[in-house]
């Protein structure tokens, strides 16, 4: 009897035996191994939207095909309710990242050190946490903010959030964006992270991203100091094997900073591979014969006759070759941006140097030497359309360069244009964040979409 | 309705009057009864015999049914006896039939043989104030159903089970409601506990009716608050059958029948009206257009042979007005249904067994569905000295469920969409182009198995007169296993566009449940004269293991085998493995205290506290507590017969619940992935963690009465309500957030009902009695608070707000029809100012009313019972009424998908052509954008309402005589042999298929069978 009495005192004790360990379950980020896959995951999620920035361009017009994917048609067409949906999806998939580096950079003082390398793999790992979010802000404040401009800079730009845990946020000025990307590009270049693997965001990406940010800042001497160093060597990078092997799951060197994958990517522009894709190549992108590049952007093996399929990631899909990596920064791309930085700060011959080391390599027609001014830009961006072309690119340098976007219908005449100062320039904040976000009033939609609470 | 009764009343007598004069012509000195205990639940196994002859006696059979012979003279007493409760003897005077009622003896100590109590939180005291619904077992045992939870439905008020889906598919079973905003069986389903053992609801699907002595349905706090924050949606408590005194009893039940096709749900067309509609719809992909005249004179204008053409179609369309295929005939069947059970059961006054071991088999109505089943149970009670028992059971099941249903892909659904003119040796189907009937078929296959074992131990020991020391202590695993295969050859398959050396689908995972607890309780009741003092103190303690591990792989072809994977495939068909491993632990100390006066006023108040490891240490501590009181009235009238009880309950209890809440949703939890990132593996947060996430509260509110008279009618009333504070919901946030929704305490909400229960005994004669049982639910759920604002929308798209601040919660919103325009032929609708939009025009809240209640706030039982000798008739009827539910229309068809059959009267009801009046159907020539306020929401001409009533179970039993098994020699104790069948019909006004599940597919089936039952 007194056994059972002393049993069941001792019995509540257990109530704090329940802290109880699952061997897969984590609540803490212990291990700089753990820090590296939390990271891995963020890098995983970062949204791909290539084939519907690259059909909001002007890099395609449409087929015989185009009206059977009614929401991709819509897209091409800038139509309201297409453009919303891409813009509530994609401001999710922007912020699910920017989640996973904010669990990630509040964490890391909690990681332990326990071995020789593990401080410097640890400054890696914020390094790319925060190049990565800096990545990541870039891209939504030139989706949802207007382009910029001294007079802009106070206008909104997008929700800066710096903790995981749930907050109802205002969006922040353009001005304070630019200052975070800013500061988080400054915190991730000052660790030295080299020879990583082309899918982390090394510091030659850092580099690369920050002379594209310099650019879109107007800041183009920033922009040469930034990107030029990257090019040295370059010719040795753009050869006809890297160009070749941006499209396969091989090494090239013409990659900075290219996310890994193992699912398929770039499936939407193809119809049927017995019957051919939505969209094809727009006509105003002509390749030269012995452009390297005329190869991998013209896919001429499409069951389709009388229009230029396009070729890169769709001629992947056709010939069923897996996609490994997603070539987000490359070493020519840096080159159009220092080129760009060169002719607008009016250093033309920089620029037309620079461009024709680079279309030298790729086989093509060199530059006017005596370009200058506008005409020196345009033939840059035109070279640089042709490069990028499919890869959404183009999107933001029609959207940063005001020019307008020509919409042809599927007999190939122009059926309307997007004027520089269309709304749809910018995308609506989506529905979600305005009808549970108390800090985004109908002031903070962007002009000209609309804002309806149901209340 | 008093007429009716009237009727039904003379009906009755004069059945009886007519049954009586058959009786008397019976003499021989033979005495048929039955032993009940005072829940009238049959006492198996219970001794009847003689006084002071042993040669005269008999034990009642597994209904607690006896036959005794009397020896010829005068002074017969008859004593009879059962396990644990207080021995009778009953003077014998001639009479035929009687029913002895035997109560339980908790105060017989010496010598007596009480089998041990397992379910140790079944106390006296607690049934005094709470609300308990005892289960009629042996209904329940009646009803041939090879699953026992979907057999629950209608055995107690308050108690819904709905059927989800095809046969094997675990039913939805709620007490009262939902208690929480949260849908689904997490949140909301009860506890389930088998002698003292917490099993989970997998594990309850699988029990075998057999082994099933006592299932208690509690329902208000004060009855569960004795399981702490567990219970927070009721308790079901099964007690199972345990052994006897007295020589073995071996008795084998055997129950076999056919499964048919049950109700049909919408009547499709036949040859001659497809063929018509066909053409009007002018599709050439349909034949009746296609080879209509006037198609072929469109597209041959001109051509000389345009009459030779014309006729050739005419010949066409001849030949297939020879077929006229029945496909709802055509493709459910008749399958068939058996049950075997073998069971022994025996001991003396030291030790009592039994054992018992069953096999069942259900065929559903599409090939390739069917349940069977295998369990097997053996406890053992042991007598320790003069001071208690100890008792061991073991038990075990294997049942396996087939389908060929899957998310995407159910044959079922062809029964709407084969032609009448199509059969399956037709050849290519017009209704599936380029696909004959075989290449529909073995398309899909799932086999999910579930292997159950479960032990139980206890010791109830009483050390000194008015103490109980009670301890149970048990384990319940559930190893569910399920394989899903797409062979290469499916049609989903060659169109999947996948190398052929990659097609072929397969996916098996493996879930063990393991649940393990303990519950120790002292219990010391002692009487002071008018006062009775009752004072309990327990400790429990519950963990809940789920581990699972899953495969999906390509490339298997042919062979529906987990080894046949092909591992080399990358890309979007590699092999993935998933695996999810969670633990839950739950520590919990009571304490009770109960107080009797007089036997008249009762008060009982109980208070636990438990500690969960679900949530972090600062919140780990919930109590759930109550306190209800007990009147019986009775009391001060004893002698007074009319009124033969009277008994007045209330009840107030407050119960925390962390039901369906994981720890993961209170702080950053993280897991690996099974994909990975370059060389990684990835990661990855669970969820957007509420570290403000507090258990939700249960405050529960009863009162109830119960009133008898002249022991004939009773009548039982109770009213609730139980309010749910700090209600847990996954509420959309805003998507900067970078999730979309994370689970918060967002509101309060009622469910708030009546459940009422009349059973009258209208006959009881010597040899005939006729039982009635009447009841019925009320259930009604509001919106009572939310904490932010009055209006909550779980998307950020829907018009009408999901939960509304005094509202209920399950309305059905949606435009009004102004029906079919006659000149546009496209539906329309009213807005709120009365003016007509069309359905593509921009509809608003205004616009939008209830339609009704999407879960039906009533439903109910009728249960007849006839005793006349030997036969025994039972039946049993289930309605639901007051809900709505919407219909899908899928067959009805426009011009895109002409090829496929359609619902019977299309023809008549479609809009055709301008100046077609009053039509059901819009016009088939339309876009999705032009419907899309049709499409999107239900509106008052597509709902319709649920409403149903069912015959769930009819059993007609002849039970064998004395003198007929001593004819046989001697060789059997007892028998019976029954006519039992369930579901055999369902009243509906609802138009399509099944109003229960709301689907095409997937309607209860009707089940007839022939049972016997031989004790040896």
């Amino acid at each position: 009897m007194k056994k059972f009495i002393i049993i069941l005192s001792m019995l509540p004790l257990f109530g704090s035996c329940l802290d109880i360990k699952l061997d897969n379950q984590f609540t803490t980020i212990s291990t700089v191994d753990m820090a590296r896959e939390l990271l891995a995951s963020a890098y995983n999620s970062l949204p791909r939207y290539q084939v519907e920035f690259a059909v909001l361009s002007d890099d395609f017009k449409p087929t015989a095909y185009s009206s059977a994917y009614a929401e991709l048609d819509n897209l091409y067409n800038w139509q309201d309710n297409a453009i919303d949906n891409l813009s509530s999806q994609l401001w999710t998939d922007y912020y699910m990242t920017i989640a996973y580096l904010n669990t990630l950079l509040t964490r890391l003082d909690e990681v332990e050190l326990t071995e020789d390398g593990d401080a410097v793999e640890l400054d890696k790992v914020r390094s790319e946490a925060q190049a990565l979010k800096a990545y990541c802000y870039f891209d939504l404040l030139r989706i949802y903010a207007p382009r910029y401009a001294e007079e802009n800079l106070d206008r909104d730009g997008i929700i800066l959030k710096n903790r995981l845990e749930l907050d109802f946020l205002p969006r922040s000025s353009m001005r304070d964006c630019i200052s975070e990307i800013d500061g988080l590009l400054t915190a991730a270049a000052s660790v030295e992270n080299t020879g990583t693997s082309v899918y982390y965001f090394g510091s030659d990406a850092v580099a690369a991203l920050r002379a594209e940010f310099e650019l879109y800042r107007e800041n183009y001497k920033a922009a040469v100091t930034s990107g030029l160093p990257l090019l040295n060597g370059a010719a040795e990078r753009w050869t006809a094997t890297d160009y070749d092997n941006l499209w396969t799951a091989n090494e090239s060197q013409e990659r900075i900073f290219a996310p890994y994958i193992f699912d398929s990517f770039y499936i939407d522009l193809n119809y049927d591979r017995e019957r051919g894709d939505y969209f094809c190549l727009s006509d105003e992108v002509t390749y030269e014969e012995g452009d390297m590049r005329k190869t991998w952007c013209e896919y001429t093996e499409t069951p389709m006759t009388g229009v230029r399929c396009f070729g890169k990631y769709n001629r992947m899909y056709y010939e069923n070759t897996e996609v490994r990596y997603i070539n987000t920064l490359r070493y020519s791309g840096v080159c159009f941006t220092v080129a760009e930085a060169y002719a607008r700060d009016n250093q033309p011959d920089e620029a037309v140097a620079l461009m024709n080391e680079y279309l030298g390599a790729r086989g093509c027609t060199l530059m006017d030497e005596n370009l200058s001014g506008d005409n020196l830009v345009n033939a840059i961006l035109a070279e640089k359309q042709k490069e990028f072309v499919g890869e959404g690119t183009r999107y933001f340098d029609l959207k940063r360069t005001g020019v307008p976007v020509v919409r042809y219908n599927e007999s190939g005449s122009a059926a309307m244009t997007i004027s520089v100062d269309d709304y749809r320039h910018l995308f609506p904040i989506p529905q979600s964040e305005y009808r549970y976000n108390d800090n985004i009033t109908a002031e903070h939609q962007n002009p000209g979409w609309s804002y309806e609470v149901a209340e | 309705m008093p007429m009716k009764w009237c009727c039904v009343l003379g009906f009755v007598f004069s059945l009886f009057f007519c049954l009586n004069s058959f009786a008397q012509s019976n003499n021989t000195r033979i005495l048929a009864g039955r032993v009940t205990d005072v829940w009238n639940e049959p006492l198996a196994g219970a001794n009847v015999y003689v006084r002071g002859d042993a040669g005269y006696g008999t034990s009642t059979d597994a209904n607690g049914y006896f036959s005794i012979e009397l020896p010829d003279r005068g002074d017969i007493l008859i004593e009879v006896s059962f396990l644990g409760m207080k021995s009778k003897t009953i003077g014998y005077t001639g009479q035929k039939e009687i029913t002895v009622i035997l109560e339980e003896d908790a105060n017989m100590m010496e010598g007596a043989v009480v089998t041990g109590k397992q379910n140790i939180n079944d106390l006296d005291i607690r049934s005094k104030s709470g609300v308990i619904t005892v289960v009629d077992v042996k209904r329940l045992q009646d009803k041939p159903m090879v699953d026992m939870s979907v057999a629950l439905q209608g055995t107690a008020p308050g108690l819904v089970v709905t059927n989800r889906g095809d046969l094997g598919t675990k039913p939805e079973i709620r007490i009262r409601g939902n208690s929480s905003f949260r849908e689904g069986d997490a949140a909301n389903e009860p506890l389930f506990v088998l002698d003292g053992q917490v099993i989970s609801s997998d594990a309850f699907m699988t029990l075998n009716p057999l082994d099933i002595a006592d299932i208690k349905v509690l329902k208000d706090a004060v009855a569960c608050a004795l399981y702490g924050t567990k219970a927070s949606n009721g308790v079901i408590e099964i007690t199972s059958v345990r052994g006897t005194t007295g020589e073995a009893l071996v008795t084998y039940n055997f129950n076999a029948g056919i499964t048919t096709r049950g109700r049909r749900g919408v009547l499709m067309m036949e040859t001659d009206e497809k063929l018509e509609l066909e053409r009007r719809l002018r599709n050439r992909n349909a034949p009746g257009y296609l080879y209509s005249e006037e198609y072929i004179r469109e597209t041959n204008r001109g051509a000389e042979n345009i009459e030779e053409l014309v006729a050739e179609g005419q010949a066409k369309l001849n030949e297939l007005r020879k077929t006229n295929t029945d496909w709802f005939k055509e493709l459910l069947r008749n399958d068939f249904y058996q049950r075997h059970n073998l069971s022994v059961r025996g001991g003396n006054s030291k030790t009592s067994y039994y054992a018992s071991a069953n096999y069942s088999y259900q065929g559903g109505q599409i090939p390739g569905n069917d349940v069977s089943r295998f369990t097997g149970r053996i406890s053992l009670d042991q007598a320790i000295g003069n001071i208690g028992y100890v008792s061991i059971s073991v038990n075990g099941g294997y049942s396996k469920a087939d389908s060929p249903n899957s998310s995407d892909y159910s044959p079922t659904s062809l029964i709407y969409e084969l032609n009448p003119y199509e059969s399956k040796t037709s050849g290519e189907l017009w209704s599936y182009p380029n696909r004959t009937y075989d290449d529909l078929f073995y398309q899909y296959e799932r086999v999910s198995t579930e292997k159950r074992f479960g032990t139980t131990a206890s010791i109830n020991l009483t050390p000194v007169k008015g103490l109980d020391v009670d301890a149970v202590v048990g384990l319940d695993m559930v190893l569910s296993e399920s394989q899903d295969f797409t062979p290469s050859t499916a049609y989903s398959e060659q169109q999947s566009g996948a190398d052929e050396i990659e097609r072929g689908r397969l996916s098996k995972s493996k879930n063990v449940n393991t649940n393990i607890s303990y519950n120790v309780r002292v219990t010391w009741n002692r009487t002071f004269g008018k006062h009775d003092v009752t004072l309990g103190a327990n400790t429990d303690y519950y963990m809940d293991d789920i581990d699972n591990m899953s495969i999906t792989g390509y490339g298997v072809g042919l062979l529906n085998s987990a080894a046949a994977i092909n591992q080399s495939i990358e890309g979007s068909r590699k092999v993935s493995t998933s695996n999810l491993k969670e633990k839950t632990a739950q520590i919990g100390i009571g304490a009770l205290a109960g107080y009797t006066f007089d036997g008249t006023y009762d008060l009982f108040g109980t208070y636990k506290a438990d500690a969960s490891s679900i949530l972090p240490k600062d919140k780990r501590w919930n109590a759930a507590w109550a306190v209800g009181a007990g009147w019986n009235v009775k009391s001060y009238f004893k002698d007074w017969n009319p009124i033969s009880a009277l008994r007045f309950k209330a009840s107030y209890g407050r119960t925390a619940s962390l039901a369906g809440v994981s720890p993961s949703l209170a702080v950053a939890t993280f897991q690996y992935l099974d994909d990975s990132y370059g060389d990684r593996r990835l990661l990855e947060l669970m969820s957007l963690y509420n570290d403000s996430l507090k258990p939700e509260q249960t405050i529960s509110t009863e009162a109830g009465v119960s009133i008898g008279f002249w022991n004939r009618l009773s009548v039982d009333v109770g009213w609730y309500d139980r309010v749910t504070e700090d209600a847990l919901l996954d509420v959309p946030v805003p998507a900067s957030n970078g999730f979309v929704s994370m689970r918060r305490n967002i509101g309060v909400l009622s469910n708030s009902g009546i459940e009422a229960a009349v059973s009258a005994t209208l006959l009881d004669m010597d040899e005939t009695r006729l039982n009635l049982r009447f009841s019925i639910a009320y259930n009604k759920n509001k919106v009572i608070d939310l904490y932010d604002g009055d209006r909550l929308y779980t998307s950020e798209y829907s018009l009408v707000p999901d939960f509304e601040v005094g509202k209920a919660y399950d309305i059905i919103y949606g435009p009004i029809s102004n029906g079919i325009d006659p000149m546009t032929g496209f539906p329309t609708f009213r807005k709120a100012d009365g003016s007509e939009i069309p359905a593509s025009g921009t509809l608003t809240r205004e616009d939008m009313v209830a339609l009704g209640h999407g879960v039906p706030p009533y439903s109910g039982t009728i249960n007849l019972s006839f005793t006349y000798r030997n036969l025994e008739f039972d039946a049993d009827f289930y309605y639901v009424f007051g809900g709505i539910k919407a219909y899908s229309f899928s067959y009805v068809r426009d011009v895109d998908d002409a090829n496929k059959n359609a619902v019977r009267g299309q023809v008549e009801n479609m809009w055709f052509q301008p100046g077609d009046q009053n039509k059901l159907y819009n016009s088939p020539y339309t876009t999705t954008a032009s419907l899309e306020n049709l499409t999107l929401y239900p509106n008052s001409r597509t709902v319709g309402s649920s409403d149903y009533l069912r015959l769930s179970m009819l059993s007609l039993r002849y039970r064998f005589s004395e003198k007929l098994l001593k004819k046989a020699g001697n060789l059997f104790k007892y028998g019976n042999i029954a006519f039992q069948a369930s579901n055999l019909f369902t009243l509906t006004r609802y138009k399509e298929s099944d109003p229960e599940s709301g689907s095409l597919v997937g309607a209860q089936q009707p089940i007839y069978t022939i049972s016997l039952s031989l004790s040896f």
